[in-house]
């Protein structure tokens, strides 16, 4: 309860539009919309779905596409600037029965999200943290309190197990291998070109995307 | 083996024949008239060891339509159409493949570590800040600077061995340098193109001094394999050489006939053995030494090696995969790795191996897949499709060759003694209208006999005419008819086929195709088939056991037809299809065929 409150003073304060979180609450979906800090020169969809009962932050310049989904019942969710959520992309935990029927994972209380992290779609993040320019490919799933470090690659399918910590730089690729990425991590140059790619992909899809954020305010 | 029932297999002609004899271009059409009264006492067992090796399903088979007969993978031969590289879609002349090996010599490279195409990226460090035109005006730009492959999917790039490249083209001449260049090589693999010469044996007496300092090193140089293979190809190419000039009896890469040691070898072996056995040739030996190629291991080596392994651990080791894709043999790391030019692929025609007749033929241009010629066996030889008359599903008479739901198991489990009904549907592919005759042993073979009845194996199909003058038409009265008494019989449909499965007659026709009703009572299984364990092996006496598979309910089905066709340009089936009339001309054509009924339940 004293965190809700915490949260509830966080929304207000964030000052950026007034606070209508119980009242806007459509009838057609019963859960309820959650507590935002947003970002104005965030873009987020219409058709987003932002729910859950802590804290929901997006910083500036990050897209997040419609129906992408961020769920904050069991965790407060923080997207840092830059990242681009992609459509049917789940963050947040959304059923803790499923990977802890024993209930004894330690459960993330914030999932942070770095900088410039591109998050493809179909994507399930339960992890506790992302770190900055990381790829997290399409149908990945981060199980519940992984942590995953910067500048890596976690191609398309891979599973990477709850609780499960991966270093920087770390490529997952093929049936689950792993590697680093020498090529990367020695040469900074590549660092600059992928980011530059990132932010012209998030310039493109700032025009592209048309933002409704007073919905989720 | 996990099969879905009902299945049908087709048998090819070529379990027949044990060999294919050289001759048989000429006997080939005479073979098909004795093969039927063979046929007729010794019938085909589909459990037998040779039938594995000719039972196909009929999309896999083509027809040869000189022979008329069905032919599997085992009687065709294959011809290379083209070569072409699967990434760049370029076709590459196989002149160039005998001379520079069945690689892409253009740009297109493989990743060592994961197989994925590599992709040539730039290291051009990007402009700052983001302007409106930017996109604009990088497209205008290529970007420029030192460029490198770089793995799309498991993000290794040439940086990590260390390579990098000037230009964005020729990517294959430039890493050639860069790996010469790294290992100060003398030779290339491209030396071997060019002739044998005195200055290349003054360019191996070269390498061998330079060897000698080599060896004296601890450790053989990374890329050694280039020199010594080119040593050694030298090596064996100069005794071979040496060989053919003293003994005619040789291996020679020239194998015209009329080449002059073809013809001394000929004059010998027919000559009047005038020449005694002369000097015996020198037999073939082995490298012995640096300039001839011979690689001697180095424990010095080894023990590096193990040191290596021990600081770069398991991520540092190259798998056994990616060891045995690089062409070289002393690669036991990841740094060691080089880029790996796209092997090439090819497109192949088929030919039947008895009459030469091409039976498919791909379109030569790389991006088509579209075939010249295809005489699939589909096209040419009625399709024969079963399903269980009990499991009846509703269904429309347009459609007979739905089956039941696959997988179904009470549809394909068999009770043993029980007689069931079966629909044998046969579809005709061809234009005329075919006489089809059936034939199967009254009990199948195999240890479990299961009596087998073709209520009808005399009957007409109708020919494949277009499907619309059959929907305008008021032919499916007749099947339509026999749903509905089906359907006010009741819905038990044991009772229903009693009734109805008439011996001697069609259960149903349609345009072109047949329904007959077949009766399997399946055998009873041996009692112990479910005592039967792993140590009882006493019961070989008793007969009692049973093979893997061996309560699989196979039918061994003997096909006939005969049909009048338009005497084509083709008289390669003159032998067995006399002429009628000027225009028409009778045909026959048989073959076996295996129906996988179920399995009979224990």
């Amino acid at each position: 309860m004293d965190q809700q409150a915490s949260q509830a003073k966080r929304v207000s304060t964030s000052g950026t539009s007034s606070n209508r979180a119980s009242t806007a609450k459509r009838s057609s979906t019963n859960v309820p919309k959650a507590p935002t800090s947003l970002d104005p020169n965030a873009i987020i969809a219409n058709h987003a779905v932002l729910t859950g009962i802590h804290t929901i932050s997006v910083a500036a310049g990050t897209v997040i596409h419609p129906h992408a989904r961020i769920i904050s019942t069991y965790s407060a969710v923080d997207i840092g600037p830059g990242c681009i959520v992609s459509e049917k992309a789940v963050i947040g935990l959304s059923d803790l029965s499923q990977d802890d029927p024993e209930g004894d994972l330690e459960l993330p209380e914030i999932i942070k999200i770095g900088q410039n992290v591109n998050i493809e779609s179909g994507t399930i993040v339960e992890a506790a943290e992302i770190g900055e320019n990381t790829l997290i490919d399409v149908d990945v799933k981060l199980g519940a309190g992984s942590v995953i470090g910067k500048n890596c690659t976690i191609s398309a399918c891979s599973v990477v197990p709850p609780g499960e910590t991966v270093p920087d730089y770390t490529v997952i690729y093929g049936n689950n291998q792993r590697r680093l990425n020498k090529s990367l991590q020695s040469t900074p140059v590549i660092l600059d070109i992928k980011s530059k790619g990132h932010e012209k992909q998030l310039n493109v899809l700032q025009r592209l995307v048309p933002s409704n954020l007073a919905k989720w305010q | 083996m996990a099969q879905v029932f009902p299945y049908t297999y087709y048998s090819c002609p070529c379990v027949e024949s044990s060999s294919t004899k050289p001759n048989a271009v000429q006997s080939a059409p005479q073979e098909a008239a004795p093969f039927l009264e063979d046929e007729e006492e010794n019938t085909f067992d589909p459990r037998s060891p040779r039938a594995n090796f000719s039972l196909y399903p009929i999309e896999h088979l083509l027809y040869c339509t000189d022979c008329h007969q069905i032919r599997c993978p085992r009687c065709m031969v294959e011809e290379v159409v083209c070569w072409y590289c699967p990434n760049c879609l370029f076709e590459v002349p196989s002149s160039t493949v005998r001379s520079d090996g069945n690689r892409c010599t253009r740009n297109c490279y493989n990743c060592p570590i994961c197989t994925s195409i590599l992709s040539i990226s730039s290291l051009e460090k990007p402009t700052e800040g983001l302007t409106p035109n930017d996109a604009a005006s990088d497209a205008a730009k290529a970007p420029g600077g030192p460029y490198f492959l770089s793995c799309p999917f498991c993000q290794w790039s040439s940086l990590e061995i260390g390579i990098q490249f000037e230009k964005h083209f020729n990517l294959t001449s430039q890493l050639q340098k860069i790996i010469r260049g790294d290992t100060h090589r003398l030779g290339s693999v491209t030396d071997l193109a060019s002739p044998r010469g005195e200055e290349m044996e003054g360019e191996i007496q070269g390498r061998a001094s330079v060897a000698s300092v080599e060896d004296t090193a601890p450790l053989p140089i990374q890329g050694d394999t280039e020199t010594l293979f080119t040593n050694l190809y030298n090596f064996y190419r100069a005794q071979l050489s040496e060989l053919s000039d003293a003994n005619p009896y040789s291996l020679s890469s020239d194998y015209s006939f009329a080449s002059p040691s073809s013809i001394t070898r000929l004059m010998n072996l027919y000559g009047s053995g005038g020449r005694t056995k002369k000097d015996r040739p020198k037999p073939i030996r082995e490298a012995a030494e640096f300039s001839e190629g011979q690689k001697v291991s180095n424990p010095l080596s080894e023990k590096e090696n193990i040191d290596r392994i021990r600081s770069v651990g398991w991520e540092g080791t190259a798998s056994v995969e990616q060891r045995l894709q690089q062409c070289r043999e002393d690669v036991g790391f990841v740094d060691e790795l080089r880029p790996l030019a796209t092997l090439l692929r090819t497109k192949k025609s088929k030919r039947c191996k008895i009459c030469r007749q091409i039976l498919s033929r791909p379109e030569s241009k790389v991006s088509t897949n579209r075939y010249k010629i295809k005489l699939l066996a589909l096209n040419n030889i009625p399709k024969i499709t079963m399903r269980s008359l009990n499991a009846q599903p509703a269904q429309h008479p347009s459609f007979p060759m739905q089956a039941t739901a696959p997988g179904s198991d009470e549809a394909s489990t068999l009770k043993p003694l029980v007689p069931t009904h079966f629909l044998l549907t046969i579809t005709n592919p061809l234009f005329d209208s075919i006489k089809v005759t059936l034939a199967t042993p009254s009990t199948t073979p195999g240890c479990v006999k299961s009596k087998v009845t073709i209520l009808c194996p005399q009957f007409d199909v109708g020919a494949n005419t277009d499907v619309w003058d059959e929907a305008l038409s008021s032919a499916t009265d007749r099947s339509s008819k026999r749903q509905s008494q089906m359907l006010s019989a009741g819905p038990d449909g044991g009772s229903l086929t009693g009734i109805q499965a008439e011996a001697g007659k069609v259960w149903e026709r349609g345009r072109n195709w047949t329904s007959i009703v077949v009766e399997v009572a399946p055998g009873s299984l041996p009692d112990s088939i479910g005592h039967v364990t792993l140590g009882d092996d006493a019961q070989g006496d008793g007969g009692a056991a049973l093979d893997e598979d061996e309560d699989v309910l196979e039918i061994p089905i003997f096909v006939r037809l005969e049909y009048e066709t338009e005497a084509g340009g083709d008289d390669g089936g003159a032998a067995h299809a006399r002429k009628e009339d000027a225009g028409k001309e009778k045909r026959e054509e048989a073959f076996w065929a295996v129906l996988g009924v179920g399995r009979i339940a224990g």
